[in-house]
């Protein structure tokens, strides 16, 4: 592992398959670029813990390369992962332990480790280091792991729902601590969130899976800006075949709308040539996106 | 033949902790969070030393109960706590976060447990047949099947520690741990049978012959070849959560 | 360093255009005056608690738009022309004046029966 390569991609799938009784995770590219912040999103059970456990080593692919800042994985995890600060929903920290313990215990295993900026985030994140694991809050947990996954400054931050659960001070004290981490350019984030807001915020690349394989990977504003909602008036019937790219359509009365993932000024041309008259074209959250993907894709199943 | 990597792959010096440091840390870590129950079973142990030192047929099965229990207790605590409940608590996964590989892991487990298990049993152990050689009331020929008992507790502990490794389930443990719980007792008394063994334990000198030696060192070749299974079995799985 | 951008979580425009009309707002009252090198990308997303490539996005409109000057390697700055915020101004007006004819037509009104509308109201507004 190479600290000088500033440049290297910190995270590359490759074709990455894993199989399980239930469930396969099959040809998964992900790319992860130094100075960005992916936001990893997809219904539950899609396969994002499984993706992240691949990119942690903790589990191995049956298919295709993972690399992580620039060594294989799970071959060379050891080498990596001095470098790679992991937050988990089913990683839970030793209860019996106080969250100063933990702190101690991460000094001396990390040269990294700032103890300074481990008191900053103590009082920002309004915690007690005397306090026994056992006696936190799930909120709190969240960001006793944060914490300590923050203050040694890894280089590539890799967290599986990291405000899930939080109260909403939480939560922006968590992405503000966050962003900061982008402040350097030589590091990244990898984060997936059901907060679709906060991944809307935050994220350089949005990467979204389901069922197994991934949907959609590519900067945020790109994909954004594919998206729209076309609101149309038409006493004429339409028909959802004579168009392009519908992910949703809808006409009831006079009115109606059109979802699509594919948005050209061509598709208002072809509305008003069909005897529509076009009142808005609508830009679309990444909540509402989601959930017309994943709605759309339900259906296809369905049929 | 494959060799097993335990070594790190290379990085900057002056960025490196050892690895002998963060397995250490670990190690530190399973005594620190076990510290209290431990001492308290320890100081069991030495009560039944106690009693075994008091010479009366009465207190030396009292005595030898007690060590024994406190010897076994030892073992299941550290199992449960420390390889079980490691997984069942979630800690595992910010175990595994820490810059090592899952062979280092089972090293450094099956290292500690066994280590803080041997501390205590070796303690009990020379406890045990120092009483034996001191105390008048105790004949000498009770040393080697003493020990032989003892090295059985020790087979039983590393036997139960390694399918709870392997295993990776409270279930599987807890039925190995109950029978060879079980199997004591008739190891006790199907050692007392043996020719060379059982015919010496009342009598004044300690009688090391090929029964008594032959049983010791196959008890620690079990040993020795159980952890090497684990050890092997450990380095071929590459799903570990 | 607070540049203070804040984001309302309300506004449904996407957050570049936020960006974008907080910028030129900047300009507009002359706290940001032309020749002004603006934040580094980074600098402004840290500051605004956005993503890196929503400013990068927010910069490159801006520069099509002619309202900064991007030099490679030594940064962006507020294009230096003269009463850029009138210009800016303007330019608002005439996207407002924009939906307000398009409007106008959807309910059949020609541009004469609008003028005088706009006549009426002036004095008012």
């Amino acid at each position: 592992m190479n600290s000088n390569e500033t440049t290297q991609p910190l995270i590359k799938l490759n074709g990455v398959g894993k199989a399980y009784q239930h469930f396969e995770l099959s040809d998964v590219d992900l790319t992860l670029e130094p100075g960005c912040v992916m936001g990893f999103i997809g219904p539950n059970g899609a396969g994002k813990s499984t993706t992240i456990r691949l990119i942690m080593g903790l589990v191995q692919a049956d298919r295709g390369d993972v690399e992580v800042l620039g060594v294989p994985m799970p071959e060379q995890m050891a080498a990596a992962k001095r470098d790679i600060g992991f937050a988990s929903e089913d990683m839970r920290l030793f209860k019996n332990g106080t969250l100063a313990w933990h702190m101690n215990f991460m000094r001396r295993i990390y040269p990294g480790w700032d103890d300074n900026y481990a008191q900053v985030l103590l009082k920002r994140f309004d915690l007690r280091p005397e306090q026994k694991l056992k006696g936190f809050s799930h909120g709190q947990r969240v960001k006793a792991g944060l914490l300590l996954a923050l203050a040694r400054r890894p280089r590539l931050l890799v967290l599986d729902e990291p405000t899930t659960g939080l109260d909403p001070v939480a939560r922006k004290e968590v992405l503000n601590e966050l962003l900061e981490v982008l402040a350097d350019e030589s590091r990244a984030v990898l984060f997936s969130s059901h907060n679709t807001q906060d991944v809307e915020q935050l994220s350089d690349t949005i990467t979204f899976i389901d069922r197994g394989r991934i949907i959609d990977s590519q900067d945020k504003e790109t994909f954004l800006d594919k998206w729209r909602r076309v609101r149309f008036r038409a006493a004429a019937e339409i028909r959802e075949e004579d168009l392009t790219g519908v992910v949703e359509f809808h006409h009831r009365g006079q009115l109606g709308s059109v979802i699509t993932d594919r948005f050209e000024p061509a598709m208002t041309e072809r509305l008003t040539h069909l005897g529509a008259e076009v009142q808005g074209v609508e830009p679309m959250t990444l909540e509402e996106i989601f959930v017309a993907e994943v709605e759309a894709s339900r259906e296809e199943v369905l049929l | 033949m494959t060799t097993i990597a335990v070594t790190n792959a290379a990085a900057p010096a002056n960025e490196r902790v050892g690895l002998h440091t963060i397995l250490w840390e670990l190690a530190k870590k399973d005594v620190y969070f076990s510290a209290g129950p431990l001492l308290a079973y320890f100081a069991l142990g030495m009560i039944g030393v106690a009693l075994l030192a008091a010479g009366h047929e009465a207190t030396f099965y009292a005595g030898a109960l007690l060590l024994m229990s406190a010897v076994i207790v030892t073992g299941a605590h550290l199992v449960f706590v420390n390889v079980v409940g490691e997984r069942g608590q979630q800690n595992l996964a910010l175990v595994m976060s820490l810059p090592i590989t899952y062979m280092q892991y089972s090293v450094y487990k099956l290292g500690a447990n066994l280590g803080i298990f041997l501390l205590a049993w070796l303690i009990l152990v020379g406890a045990a047949v120092g009483t034996i050689l001191g105390k008048e009331g105790l004949p000498n020929g009770l040393i080697p099947f003493t020990l032989i008992m003892l090295l059985e507790l020790c087979l039983a502990y590393v036997l139960v520690l390694c399918v709870a490794l392997v295993m990776e389930s409270e279930a599987w443990t807890v039925v190995v741990m109950t029978i060879t719980n079980i199997l004591i007792s008739l190891v006790m008394y199907g050692v007392n049978r043996i020719e060379g063994i059982g015919q010496y334990v009342s009598g004044p000198v300690a009688v090391w012959n090929r029964s008594s030696l032959g049983l010791i060192a196959a008890e620690l070749i079990a040993i020795v070849l159980l952890i090497a299974v684990t050890l092997l079995i450990q380095s071929r799985k590459h799903d570990y959560l | 360093m607070g540049h203070d951008f804040i984001l309302s979580q309300s506004d449904g425009r996407p957050m570049y255009l936020q960006i974008m009309e907080q910028i030129k707002l900047r300009i507009a009252v002359g706290d940001w005056q032309p020749g002004f090198k603006l934040p580094s990308i980074r600098e402004l997303a840290v500051d605004a608690k956005v993503s890196v490539i929503t400013i990068k996005r927010a910069y490159q409109d801006l520069e099509t738009e002619g309202v900064i000057v991007t030099q490679q390697g030594k940064g962006s700055f507020v294009a230096a022309e003269d009463d850029i915020g009138q210009r800016l101004k303007e330019a608002e007006l005439d996207q407002h004046l924009t939906q307000v004819i398009k409007t106008a037509k959807s309910v059949q009104l020609d541009v004469e029966e609008l003028i005088s509308r706009l006549r009426k109201r002036w004095p008012e507004a």
